[in-house]
């Protein structure tokens, strides 16, 4: 056993704030060990308890045998455990080169003569990092820090390597490498430890612990994890919509998805709800959100009539045209057109770096476009525009030294609202979104759910017609996100608000009528969810997930077919385009295995895009 | 409507920082106690040694004649080496040396000298001691003729009869400090902005640039001077005691004229700062030329003509001359319309330049 924990609680301040609340887990030799959950959640601290970052306040702790508590004990195996903070390259040393930052930490450990060069040219090649090895740390992008961060906390062979979100804002291709190396390492018999907050990462774990507040919501394989105590659903079909609001009657897990109803509830209830409404019904494995969900439970959000826009826009709400934006000699979006229409929820999806927030500050008029020309709600001049737009950005749009109601009525009256309209605006809407008990809280107080609902009522206060979200839902739990995309909805679906909101949460594509993926400052996709997941399913096939004891040999072995296949968790994710699965992997000289049809996620279609956008470059 | 719910926003940000809140608070009442009680520019119990090389009565008398308030005497020396020794040691801030046969030559009328010898590593006391010893030592020697002379010197003090530095002190102390946190308070109350990243959703709201830098502007500007207010009626009226002559309100009108000035200068130091960091090392980077050239520290007279000339452009010096002049003299606003109308001129054009730096540079 490398680590053993039993009931382990950390608290900051001494005591005042309780951060983990009593967690137990034991992380076996071998294991990828996930925490899973929401900022705030306590996997940080949980992973800084392991490492000695942080004492614990109680419980028992025992890693690589030895108590993190006792500091000489411990410090005679800190050697065998690596620690990677969160935020991108936060363990190196900017100003040095990638190789000075690899020589500094194997100097640190005592990594010394040969043994270090052969280990430094391996793990670079391994990262695709060798080539530049001369560049600079600080300028490398988001996905080849946390690479050469894992490379500096694998250079001298630790036994125990602990990742706090490494993959939190990196590009979903580095997000694959990154894995890539991990499972690499496990093969060496390395055990790793990592948190993070997307849930969709849970299935790369062989054991998954998911967290929430401090405390374990479930525990085990991703699949036992996921497990549902009742069926999860799919409803599709024409009627869905009308299914979704008599859903509500029977369930409090109601969401949409795309063109589909998900719910998690038995069938013959549902059955007997739908009767007579043109509708499919589809049970489905259970995923972590699932289970998010059932055990939190949604309240249906309802939003008021003075939440429509006071003006009309054009059909053609914003139209891009051929946007370049420059920052000196650096292209940060390259010549991008779109169309939005009224009434249209649409999202503009990529990695950190990709141009998506820069994209929408020249259309929100705070860049200059360098060529190309924005057209919104009809109008060219920015000042024209104003009133008319409303905008959100995730961390920005609230006073954190003013109350919640300081905040609104301050927003509310720059936006020129009368302030007994903004009061009855927020006391009409502050049950449907919780916010009452919050009104005469600080913002900095507020939990990050909150503060997000609260920015934006906030920016819709003054009802805009066309409302831009900047990385709304990041780091938020998934009932919460729920909670937010009904609002979205309702405006969008009710009132015909346009509403477009950038994201690098894949999953999230789910909530949006269209897409828009961009990689590098262009363009690389764009169309409806399904219709982007279709046309890699034609290209590329089908998706499939096998389970086998050899996960890493019959990665070789498909490569060798000419089957796209990579390590999924302790599975193998495969595509295949004709023929059966079961034939195709015997052929392929695999033994054991057990298979099953997979679902082909944004994070396939986006990898699929950059790709092949790369290739034809 | 705007501009109220803005400058509401100010205020009550400012009283939630409880830092920044501390320091102004402590800056109006605290730092200016110290600086009027602390530091005086008079000669006080400086200490001294005498190289007698007569050892007569009349050197005797002559040492004898240094009073103690002012003066400390340590004892005598007997040669050059020793002299040395004290002032290396910073035992003393000047020795007295009287040559030999002293007494003699004085008694018999010939030209005697009487050396003082001073350590001038310690500037300004030094300087005090070198001009008081030679004045008593002058009086000593001249002393029998005293009663002789067709003149007689009698110097008259005005508005600070007592000729205390505390006066002058607690109300330059006051300046500084209104400077300090006029630089300060408008800058960081910008900057915070843009380091929290609100600047972005003002710049998409339809609030007006000019509007929003004239709220902080105006709010910053009272909060100062309701602080001065209340430095010049409870720390230096009650607490050090120092008398305030002219009209409360022609001291604050000028002050509000100055703040409108020295707010130019910090909405430019907003402009070009991404971060509180920067905020304050700009705020020190103007604040002491502002200070150096105003007259505050040493007379503009004294001053290279380079810099006599640069001193006009340091909007302290009207404000100086115009607040002691109301403080000590007791003058009004309207016999320091000058330097009312100076500051105000000064101000229009850094605070139109400043607004527009914040504009361009958002």
């Amino acid at each position: 056993m490398v680590v053993e924990s039993e009931n382990l609680q950390v608290f900051y301040k001494k005591g005042k704030v309780k951060a983990v609340k009593g967690l137990s887990f034991k992380v076996k030799e071998g294991e990828v060990f996930i925490f899973i959950g929401p900022d705030g959640a306590g996997k940080s601290s949980t992973l800084k308890a392991v490492c000695g970052v942080v004492n614990y306040a109680k419980g028992k702790l025992k890693v690589l045998g030895k108590d993190p508590k006792k500091e000489k004990e411990f410090n005679k195996i800190r050697e065998k455990i690596s620690f990677m903070p969160q935020g991108l390259g936060r363990n190196l040393y900017k100003k040095l080169s990638v190789e000075e930052n690899i020589d500094f930490f194997a100097s640190l450990y005592g990594v010394e003569g040969e043994e270090k060069e052969r280990r430094k040219e391996l793990l670079l090649k391994a990262t695709g990092l060798w080539e530049f090895k001369e560049r600079q740390a600080g300028k490398l992008s988001g996905g080849m820090m946390q690479k050469l961060g894992m490379c500096c906390a694998l250079i001298h062979k630790p036994k125990l390597l602990v990742l706090d979100e490494p993959t939190t804002g990196v590009d979903p291709l580095s997000r694959r490498e990154l894995w890539k190396l991990i499972y690499g390492y496990v093969k060496e018999g390395i055990t790793v430890m990592v948190a993070t907050s997307y849930l969709d990462e849970a299935e790369r774990g062989s054991r998954v612990l998911l967290m929430k507040g401090g405390r374990e919501l479930a525990q085990g394989t991703p699949e036992e994890v996921a497990k549902t105590k009742k069926p999860v659903l799919i409803i599709e079909g024409e009627d869905y919509l009308k299914a979704y609001e008599k859903l509500w009657e029977v369930s409090n897990t109601v969401r949409i998805r795309g063109e589909k109803v998900r719910v998690v509830e038995e069938k013959d209830k549902v059955e007997k709800a739908l009767s007579g409404l043109n509708v499919e019904i589809k049970e489905v494995e259970p995923e972590i959100e699932d289970l998010f969900i059932e055990k939190v439970g949604l309240k249906k959000v309802e939003i008021s009539e003075s939440f429509k826009p006071k003006t009309e826009v054009p059909q053609d709400a914003v139209v891009v045209e051929k946007v370049v934006k420059a920052f000196g000699s650096f292209k940060a979006v390259k010549g991008v057109s779109f169309k939005v229409k009224r009434g249209e929820i649409f999202g503009v999806l990529g990695p950190n770096g990709a141009g998506k927030t820069t994209l929408i500050k020249t259309i929100l008029g705070l860049y200059e476009p360098t060529k190309g020309k924005v057209v919104v709600a009809g109008k060219t001049d920015r000042n024209e525009i104003k009133e008319i737009i409303g905008y959100m950005s995730q961390k920005f749009s609230l006073y954190e030294d003013l109350t919640v109601k300081e905040n609104l009525l301050l927003w509310g009256s720059l936006y020129g609202v009368p302030l007994k309209e903004i009061k009855e605006k927020v006391k009409e809407t502050a049950p449907t979104l919780g916010l009452e008990e919050y009104e005469g809280k600080l913002v900095k107080e507020l939990p990050l759910g909150i503060k997000q609902r609260v920015s934006l009522l906030s920016a819709l206060l003054h009802s805009p017609a066309i409302l831009f979200l900047d990385e709304p839902t990041s780091g938020v739990d998934p009932a919460e996100r729920e909670v937010f995309w009904q609002v979205i909805r309702e405006l969008s679906r009710k009132f015909g608000t346009t509403v477009i909101t950038t994201t690098h949460y894949l999953d999230e594509a789910e909530y949006c009528d269209r897409l828009l993926l961009m990689n590098r400052g262009e363009v690389i996709a764009l169309g409806k969810p399904q219709e982007l997941k279709e046309k890699v399913k034609e290209e590329v096939g089908k998706a499939y997930l096998m389970y086998t004891p050899y996960p890493f040999e019959a990665v070789e072995k498909l490569k060798k077919e000419g089957i796209t296949a990579f390590i999924y968790g302790s599975k193998v994710k495969l595509f295949l385009k004709e023929g059966k699965v079961e034939e195709a992997l015997k052929k392929a000289d695999i033994k054991e295995f057990k298979v099953r049809e997979g679902e082909i996620t944004m994070e396939d279609v986006f990898i699929y895009e950059v790709e092949k956008s790369s290739r034809n470059s | 409507m705007k501009l109220l719910v803005l400058l509401l926003k100010e205020f009550l940000q400012f009283f939630r920082n409880k830092g920044l809140l501390i320091f102004a608070l402590y800056a109006f009442t605290l730092d200016i106690y110290l600086a009027s009680t602390g530091i005086d520019l008079t000669l006080k119990r400086a200490p001294f040694f005498a190289e007698d090389r007569d050892l007569s009565k009349t050197s005797r008398e002559l040492i004898s004649k240094f009073p103690p308030y002012y003066f400390k005497f340590k004892g005598y020396i007997l040669n050059d080496r020793e002299t040395q020794k004290v002032l290396l040691n910073d035992e003393a801030v000047g020795v007295v040396v009287i040559p030999p046969k002293f007494e003699k030559r004085l008694l018999r009328g010939e030209k005697v000298k009487v050396g003082v010898i001073v350590n001038g590593a310690e500037v300004s006391s030094s300087y005090l001691f070198s001009a008081y010893a030679t004045r008593i030592i002058t009086d000593f020697l001249t002393g029998g003729l005293a009663g002789k002379l067709p003149f007689a010197p009698q110097v008259r003090i005005f508005f600070n009869q007592d000729a205390s530095s505390r006066i002058f002190m607690a109300y330059s102390e006051l300046l500084t400090v209104i400077t300090l946190l006029l630089l300060l308070l408008p800058a960081s109350a910008l900057v915070l902005e843009k380091e929290r990243g609100n600047i972005e959703m003002l710049l998409i709201s339809p609030v007006n640039t000019t509007l929003f830098t004239v709220a902080k502007s105006v709010s910053m500007g009272a909060l100062v001077l309701i602080l001065t207010a209340l430095a010049l009626k409870i720390t230096i009226e009650k607490v050090v005691g120092v008398p305030f002559k002219g009209e409360f309100l022609d001291f604050l009108t000028l002050t509000a004229a100055y703040a409108f000035t020295t707010t130019g200068l910090s909405l430019f130091i907003a402009s070009v700062s991404e971060n509180m960091l920067q905020v304050s090392q700009l705020t020190i980077l103007i604040l002491i030329p502002i200070l150096y050239l105003s007259g505050n520290w040493t007379p503009i007279e004294a001053m290279p003509k380079a810099f006599q000339l640069l001193s006009n452009l340091s909007p302290l010096k009207y404000y100086i001359e115009g607040a002691l002049s109301i403080a000590i003299k007791g003058m009004s606003l309207s016999q320091v319309k000058g330097d009312f109308f100076k500051l105000l001129i000064l101000g229009g054009i850094l605070f139109g330049s400043g607004t527009y730096l914040i504009r361009r540079r958002g």
